[in-house]
């Protein structure tokens, strides 16, 4: 009898030692992430790896890092420890992972099915929102899931109230911004003091000017002969006019001003309009009230200007998947899955951001925004991709650069002279 | 007498021995092995995401001694060795000067305590505080200066030509508040004698400060100078924080010290730098200028008599 006890006992451990071993190591994802815990966007994503861990029998092992994933992630590649996903936004996984040569080609994730679906990846994603990500040899080494742009942001009810007409030139802008005055309104809320918005308008303007593209290439060419094009001077006469020796159009007081004072000034109404990302509704619902009506316009364009008047930013945040990884193609099984449509859309509702999917919609307040990209003809990256892939050029000779134009110490001339004599001197300490 | 006897002797020396002698294999662990290490790597180009790692001699070394952001940090550094140790050291000697004139040593308790509080509280949520009090806009600063008709005083603090100031003011506020205790317990040794002395003979109280506790105060003032520039040196919390401009921005250039810098080279964040080894050779820069000032310094003190009593 005891025997039989015994064998029984021995028996039932099998069962659940073997059923323990079901998921192994080989049907783990590692997945560091970019959101913490309780944030929006991380239930969203748990949700989805609970329900691909029970529709494949796999495990995702996933930490919630927070934003300095990116970071985070060194040492433990370094101890030979294995990740196979990482999600960040696309400038700082192209600037560590993809530069480093670290990051898996994702171009075949494109061809895989979405989950329950009868649709290709690449059929159901908008290109405009990762076709800016395409190496010159064709590589992708991320897939959206997620997309951030940015645009004028203003108060619908304001501006007919104002009887304005969101601009479209540069003309119109600067018309804008005049009555605006009249109204007694500062036209543009503004911090220099803030690195992402004092790179907006320039960024912006060579895009509008000179074309995508122009910057970057500008700031990789050693001979700095890129910066000699005179349009590079325009491009520094908008800045210039913008500041409060030209047309006085940024808010009273900008060189000092710091996130977030510029958005709570346009939200409490003491300016017109601010330049921001799509992030702001998220940002500013709370101080805006339950009536405020955003709306958004493009970054207006110029006469003559070489650059497509409808391009607009587009910054994805996606997922990079490990050259080194062990478990590289389940991982891009999980990135097809997510991009199922009903995630899309609690990714929309829930966390009120933007879906790369084509069929997606978008929340109230970013409905501008994403017709803007619906009737545009080409995406670019946000600073036209020199933060990722020319960091310590854009930190040491653009934005103090920047920093001079806006605060009038230089002229457009001056601006265009600085930016190739202090890249011929960049370039040089390189190649000593 | 514990000494006189050999058994015991040898007994104490072991006694040293086995406890000196693991604290020397931590130090020698934690500090000195990364200390050869960071020098190890400053040899090399490494960005510290794969174990590729390019010899390169001593050319990041070189490549620090043209860096134009480098050098301005170094001098950063050094501006806020030199104009934050002079404000500190005044301030808490005035201070110092002040509460020890208190009779109440509740009194002297409570000031003490009220000046060390802020370092009780995370360097972040200190950073920030301070850059809403100097918000050109919304700021209390401003606001006060407004409403006491003082408006034309009113600045950006925050803007290219006031910030440096701005971050110096946090940091002279957060540090009076920690030397003010080394301050105080050292004038609380000088026997009170020395004072009524001095009373006797007709000093008056800033007199018998200045000629009898700042004198007595001296071995103090060398720690808290040293101690000041160690720090000016590795602050990193306040200054990265206080200077991030928010929306994931880099700490203003006017305002980093060497080992912000040395961060933003070596991680970069949104800015996705990531030269470790580049960032290494700053590491190592830094330990010998703080080695330089910290031996500068002794030697300016040893120069000049400490008084005993």
């Amino acid at each position: 009898m005891k025997k039989r006890y015994f064998s029984a006992l021995i028996f039932l451990f099998c069962i659940a030692l073997l059923s323990s071993m079901t998921i192994s190591a080989a049907d783990t994802i590692t997945y560091w992430s970019m959101w913490n815990k309780g944030e929006p966007q991380q239930q969203v994503i748990e949700k989805a790896i609970a329900d691909f861990e029970k529709e494949y029998k796999v495990k995702i092992d996933v930490k919630w890092v927070g934003r300095d994933v990116a970071t985070a992630i060194k040492p433990r590649l370094l101890a030979g420890e294995n990740i196979d996903l990482v999600d960040q936004n696309g400038e700082e996984l192209y600037g560590g992972l993809v530069a480093n040569g670290i990051a898996e080609r994702l171009n075949d994730v494109l061809e895989l099915h979405v989950p329950h679906e009868q649709k290709k990846v690449k059929d159901v994603l908008s290109k405009e929102t990762y076709s800016p990500y395409i190496r010159k040899d064709g590589s992708l080494y991320i897939i959206p899931y997620s997309f951030v742009s940015s645009g004028f942001w203003y108060n619908k009810t304001l501006f007919r109230e104002l009887k304005i007409e969101p601009p479209t030139t540069w003309e119109e802008f600067l018309d804008m911004a005049g009555k605006m005055r009249k109204a007694r309104l500062e036209p543009v809320a503004f911090g220099l003091q803030t690195g992402v918005y004092r790179g907006y308008f320039p960024y912006l303007t060579a895009m509008r000017i000179l074309g995508a593209g122009s910057l970057n290439d500008a700031a990789g060419d050693p001979t700095g002969k890129l910066f000699e094009d005179p349009r590079w001077a325009e491009v520094g006469d908008v800045i210039y006019t913008l500041s409060k020796k030209g047309k006085n159009i940024l808010m009273k007081g900008y060189e000092s001003s710091v996130y977030p004072a510029p958005q709570m000034d346009w939200v409490m109404g003491i300016a017109g309009t601010f330049y921001c990302g799509s992030w702001i509704p998220i940002e500013t619902q709370s101080a805006a009230g339950p009536d405020f009506e955003y709306g958004t316009f493009q970054f207006p364009t110029f006469k003559n200007g070489k650059g497509d008047p409808t391009g607009m930013e587009c910054s994805p945040f996606g997922y990079a998947v490990l050259k080194d990884a062990k478990n590289k193609d389940l991982a891009k099984k999980f990135i097809a899955y997510f991009l199922q449509k009903k995630y899309a859309e609690s990714w929309v509702y829930d966390t009120m951001n933007m879906s790369p999917r084509l069929d997606a919609p978008a929340p109230k307040e970013l409905k501008d925004m994403k017709e803007a990209l619906n009737r545009a003809n080409s995406t670019f990256r946000l600073n036209d991709g020199i933060q990722a892939d020319y960091p310590e050029w854009y930190a040491d000779v653009y934005l103090p650069t920047l920093s001079e134009i806006f605060s009038a110490k230089i002229t457009g001339k001056q601006f265009q002279a600085k930016l190739r004599d202090e890249t011929i001197k960049f370039w040089a300490k390189k190649s000593k | 007498m514990l000494m006189e006897s050999p058994i015991l002797n040898n007994r104490y020396k072991n006694f040293i021995l086995a406890t000196t002698i693991p604290v020397f294999i931590l130090y020698g662990i934690f500090m000195i092995f990364p200390i050869l290490q960071s020098l190890y790597y400053s040899l090399f180009d490494w960005s510290g995401f794969t174990k590729n790692m390019t010899f390169i001699g001593l050319k990041n070394y070189a490549e620090l001694g043209t860096d134009n952001f480098f050098l301005k940090t170094v001098w950063t550094s050094l501006k806020y060795v030199l104009y934050g140790g002079v404000l500190i050291i005044g301030i808490t000697l005035l201070f110092t000067y002040a509460i020890t004139g208190y009779k109440s040593k509740r009194m002297k308790d409570l000031v003490q305590m009220i000046l060390f509080m802020p370092n009780t509280v995370s360097p972040v949520a200190l950073a920030l505080l301070w850059g809403f009090v100097l918000n050109t806009r919304w700021g209390l600063l401003n606001s006060i200066l407004q409403g006491l008709g003082l408006g034309f005083l009113a600045q950006g603090w925050l803007g290219d030509d006031y910030i440096f100031g701005a971050a110096l003011s946090l940091l002279v506020w957060i540090h009076v508040g920690f030397f003010i205790v080394i301050y105080l317990a050292g004038a609380d040794r000088i026997p009170p004698s020395l004072y009524e002395a001095a009373e006797i003979d007709g000093a008056n109280e800033w007199k018998r400060f200045i000629m009898i506790t700042i004198p007595l105060l001296k071995d103090v003032i060398e720690t808290s100078i040293v101690l000041w520039t160690i720090f000016a040196f590795k602050i990193f919390g306040y200054i990265y924080a206080f200077g991030a401009g928010g929306c994931g921005s880099d700490p203003s250039p006017g305002i980093r010290n060497l080992s912000v810098q040395l961060y933003l080279t070596a991680f970069g964040k949104r800015t996705p730098i990531n030269r470790l080894a580049y960032a290494s050779a700053m590491a190592i820069i830094l330990l010998l200028l703080v080695a330089i000032l910290i031996y500068l310094i002794r030697k300016v003190f040893k120069s000049t008599e400490i008084l005993e009593y």
